[in-house]
């Protein structure tokens, strides 16, 4: 029994960080995304 | 109908087949603990109780050879059309064949210690070609990490997912025509194969049900990876928009 616990929990707890580690990196990226448009915004302003 | 209205619409659809994909996942983890019959080939409780692994088991290996066929795919349409969203394709599924071939591997050494009396053995050809796959796609993910052009990154890492690909087809094989102690679920073994394995309907039924319900959490988790890419180029870009405002 103390291998199948172990081996499920294991495996869904890999699966589970998986999708965790995309859904942060998704995260950091949108705010990385979401500076550079300010910087491009004011840059493009004020060559205008 | 309006582009953001339809971009919502699909992210709504794609949230629908997230939780779609968790309640088959439950509805399976019930399959293989409770409904699927009992190994009574297997002499002891524990390799009984342990023998239901298997159906995530040869599911997590399915969907790891999966991944890296579409990875070796994306690599050829790459280098013949040139497009950056055939790259992107390709390292998202290289990564996600990387989780769960790692996963078949680690719940294979649940299974195996208390059926054979070991975690692991380097003696058996497919154990040991399993963890090769494994260690060729993770070089493979390093490759990428190592290379700062994108144009040279994708056109390398095409090749090498292609060349690297070759691994996997050979590890599937390799209990039909080596001698090993892993058995063949598919199909028959070779002569000198210490491992057997029958399975009634009802396994074949659950089994078949996860390999289902694994290959649409990797349709699910192939399509928010590739979001990650594809914003990833997005910040590249206006990086270099913003240098060139300088």
């Amino acid at each position: 029994m103390i291998y199948l616990a172990a081996g499920m929990i294991i495996f869904w707890l890999a699966t589970f960080l998986f999708v965790w580690s995309i859904s942060r990196r998704q995260h950091k990226l949108e705010e990385e995304l979401s500076v550079l448009r300010e910087v491009v915004a004011e840059g493009t302003t004020t060559q205008a | 109908m309006t582009a953001s209205k339809k971009s919502s619409g699909k992210d709504t659809l794609w949230l629908i087949l997230l939780a779609l994909t968790g309640l088959l996942i439950v509805v399976g983890v019930y399959l293989s603990i409770l409904w699927a019959p009992t190994a009574v080939n297997m002499p002891t409780e524990a390799e009984q109780l342990a023998q239901r692994i298997f159906y995530f088991h040869v599911a997590a290996g399915w969907v790891g050879y999966l991944a890296f066929g579409v990875t070796a795919l994306a690599g050829i349409l790459y280098l013949l059309k040139r497009q950056r969203r055939f790259d992107n394709l390709a390292v998202s599924s290289a990564e996600i064949g990387v989780v769960f071939t790692a996963a078949n591997l680690v719940s294979g050494s649940f299974w195996a210690r208390p059926t054979w009396g070991t975690w692991w053995s380097w003696d058996d050809p497919r154990l040991t070609l399993a963890a090769i796959v494994l260690l060729v796609y993770i070089a493979y993910l390093m490759l990428r990490n190592a290379i700062d052009d994108p144009e040279r990154r994708a056109r390398l890492s095409s090749i090498y997912g292609i060349v690297g690909f070759l691994s996997v087809p050979l590890s599937f094989i390799s209990v039909r025509i080596w001698r090993t102690i892993h058995p063949a679920v598919i199909g028959t073994t070779s002569e000198t194969a210490q491992g057997g394995f029958d399975m009634s309907g009802n396994m074949v039924v659950v089994l078949l049900f996860s390999i289902f319900t694994f290959s649409l959490l990797y349709a699910v988790l192939l399509h928010y990876r590739l979001k990650l890419e594809d914003m990833r180029e997005q910040v590249e870009d206006l990086k270099m928009q913003a240098l060139a405002e300088l």
